[in-house]
């Protein structure tokens, strides 16, 4: 299962607040233990203190009754008196707050026992004191049972400050070992918070980052999709416009040949049967109409086969150029053989293209080449290859009349010519089929050029075939 | 071979490429009886003798057909040709307009012998006649007094 950024995003953030609520958890648990552990040495400052009083209340009723019993003097007794008004209410105090522990309330239930003793042994001594005299009062004293009580209750209360204490230590102790937990805890809460939060930073940026792209890409999106829409719309049209070429070339190939081949062929047939009563200047005028129609047969002819380079498909094999040229040289024979021409075939590496359509182009070039040079004492052709950019570019260089090159732009033109009829025979046809068979291939067409220093024609084909 | 009168049956609803053609053959002394069609339908109505021909007798030597024509265009005469047993032996020379290779390869497909493209040039059209010269060599080479 592939988790979605969002998702990992949503998982980090809820994570990183459980963490965070559980660290708030403790920090407040931890508060809370120390607040009790507080309360807790409160109350065992309390419990000892409360039972040290009671021990000193006991010391007061022991010194009062023996002062008394010596010098019979009341006045000895007020602490007395004191002693045994607050003596209970302070056992009960300290009942109270040891309610929780039974083990102090068994002792403080022997204090309140012992306390009794003590107090009746007391007060006890003191009426004897007061009704037969010292002597019996300290008779009654030297059996020793008062110092017995007063011991048991110096014993019963430092069993409870021990009890206490020790309780407290424990409790210091546990506090400790929590607080020790608890900080062990916090560090590795922290850490971790720490690295999710990193995590999720990370998570935030990456997330933006891709939304970034995400709107890159789907800006793109829309521009291809533009451009596809764009790109459709423009085939179609161009399918429309060929469509209309084809029924455009049919309608010229058939209907409009015809009247003309009419024409020529009666014109023809006036000239061989009646021409003995015709004279001269008309004569010379069927020869015009004849030759005009042959003419515009020509250029009908022309304009069909350059629409046919349009239509007609593609069949790509592998071409070997230096056989091709070659061969096309050797149909230039006769001509080659009577001019004084020097022709520097150089490398021409191998393409993928259409054999007839690619010999088209070669034959063009070369034949301009050998027309447009005619004039010169040599002719100097040179005709290679050149493998650059993924491109294979061939070039037929000539020594001949060249041409301005700002005309550049007419030189591929359909029956654009830059010489003259009377000059260089043609129809202007030639280089606009070179460059309707070369875009076909994919390829473009150049040229370079200057007045009576010759031309170099270049064509590209897609480097399909040498790597 | 045919015991018949060697005729030359020229298939074109145009009277006027029907009249350079005959000017063409009769160059070449060709001009053998020459029977036209103006269109695809009179040129089954010869073949299968109904019609204006229903009183014709004999085949045609060799056909020239054009492709163009109204009803029924050459492509669906040879059609038709090549599918009977009758004449599917007999030369067609499909005659067209232009170089147009839809039709060419569809005519070479249905059993086309050869074909022709009508020229401007009478002397050039001559010339392409005079190309098929293996099927003018079947029949007779008579003068053109015939006509």
């Amino acid at each position: 299962m592939k988790i979605s950024i969002l998702q990992k995003l949503f998982i980090f953030s809820c994570i990183i607040l459980a963490g965070n609520s559980l660290l708030g958890y403790a920090v407040y648990k931890s508060n809370q233990k120390l607040h009790v552990s507080e309360k807790w040495v409160q109350h065992t400052e309390q419990v000892i203190s409360q039972s040290g009083n009671i021990l000193l209340l006991t010391l007061d009723i022991e010194t009062a009754s023996r002062g008394f019993v010596i010098s019979n003097d009341s006045l000895f007794l007020e602490p007395l008196n004191t002693a045994q008004k607050t003596i209970f209410a302070n056992i009960g105090q300290l009942m109270q707050l040891t309610q929780d522990n039974p083990a102090q309330q068994r002792r403080i239930d022997s204090l309140n026992f012992y306390m009794k003793k003590r107090l009746g042994f007391s007060l006890k001594t003191i009426e004897l004191r007061k009704k037969q005299g010292l002597a019996s009062a300290i008779a009654y004293s030297s059996t020793k049972e008062g110092k017995y009580y007063t011991d048991c209750i110096r014993q019963i209360t430092n069993a409870i400050q021990q009890e206490e204490t020790s309780l407290l230590k424990q409790r210091k102790q546990t506090n400790e070992h929590s607080m020790a937990v608890f900080n062990q805890f916090s560090v590795v809460m922290f850490v971790l918070m720490a690295v999710f939060t990193i995590l999720l930073l990370i998570l935030i940026g990456n997330y933006w980052i891709e939304s970034i792209e995400k709107e890159k890409r789907v800006a793109e999106f829309v521009i291809i999709n533009k451009e596809l829409a764009f790109q459709n719309k423009e085939k179609i049209k161009q399918e429309v416009a060929n469509k209309e070429l084809e029924a455009f070339s049919y309608s010229v190939s058939h209907d409009l040949r015809a009247p003309l081949r009419h024409i020529s062929g009666y014109v023809d047939l006036l000239i061989k049967n009646s021409s003995t009563q015709l004279d001269e200047i008309g004569l010379r005028y069927l020869n015009t109409i004849s030759e005009s129609s042959h003419e515009m047969g020509n250029l009908i002819d022309a304009l069909l086969t350059f629409s046919r380079l349009s239509r007609t498909e593609l069949k790509r094999v592998k071409i070997n150029s230096k056989t091709m040229v070659a061969h096309i040289l050797k149909t230039f024979g006769d001509e080659l053989s009577n001019r004084n021409i020097e022709i520097n075939q150089k490398d021409l590496p191998d393409i993928m293209g259409d054999e007839s359509l690619i010999n088209q182009v070669w034959v063009n070039l070369i034949s301009n080449a050998l027309k447009y040079s005619r004039n010169q004492e040599k002719s100097v052709i040179d005709i290679g290859g050149i493998i650059e950019n993924g491109n294979v570019n061939f070039y037929v260089r000539d020594n001949g009349v060249g041409f301005d090159m700002k005309y550049l732009d007419k030189l591929y033109g359909v029956f654009q010519r830059l010489h003259k009829a009377k000059d260089f025979e043609g129809i202007g046809i030639g280089l606009a089929n070179v460059n309707r068979i070369v875009a076909r291939h994919g390829g473009r067409c150049w040229a370079e050029g200057e007045v009576n220093k010759g031309a170099t024609f270049f064509f590209s084909i897609p480097n399909n075939y040498n790597h | 071979m045919y015991t018949e009168v060697k005729k030359i049956l020229i298939v074109d609803d145009s009277p006027r490429d029907v009249e350079l053609t005959i000017a063409a053959l009769n160059e070449k002394n060709l001009a053998n009886e020459v029977v036209v069609a103006e269109d695809g339908e009179e040129a089954l109505d010869y073949l299968y003798k109904r019609g204006r021909f229903v009183n014709e007798n004999g085949l045609p030597a060799i056909i020239l057909l054009d492709i163009k024509m109204p009803k029924i265009n050459g492509i669906e005469v040879l059609k038709d040709i090549r599918s009977n047993p009758k004449f599917s032996f007999i030369p067609v020379i499909m005659v067209t307009s232009s170089h147009e290779e839809k039709d060419l390869v569809e005519s070479y497909k249905l059993g086309a012998n050869s074909y022709v493209v009508k020229p401007v040039d009478i002397t050039q059209f001559i010339d392409a006649i005079k190309s098929l010269g293996q099927y003018w060599a079947i029949i007779n080479k008579t003068p053109s007094e015939h006509l």
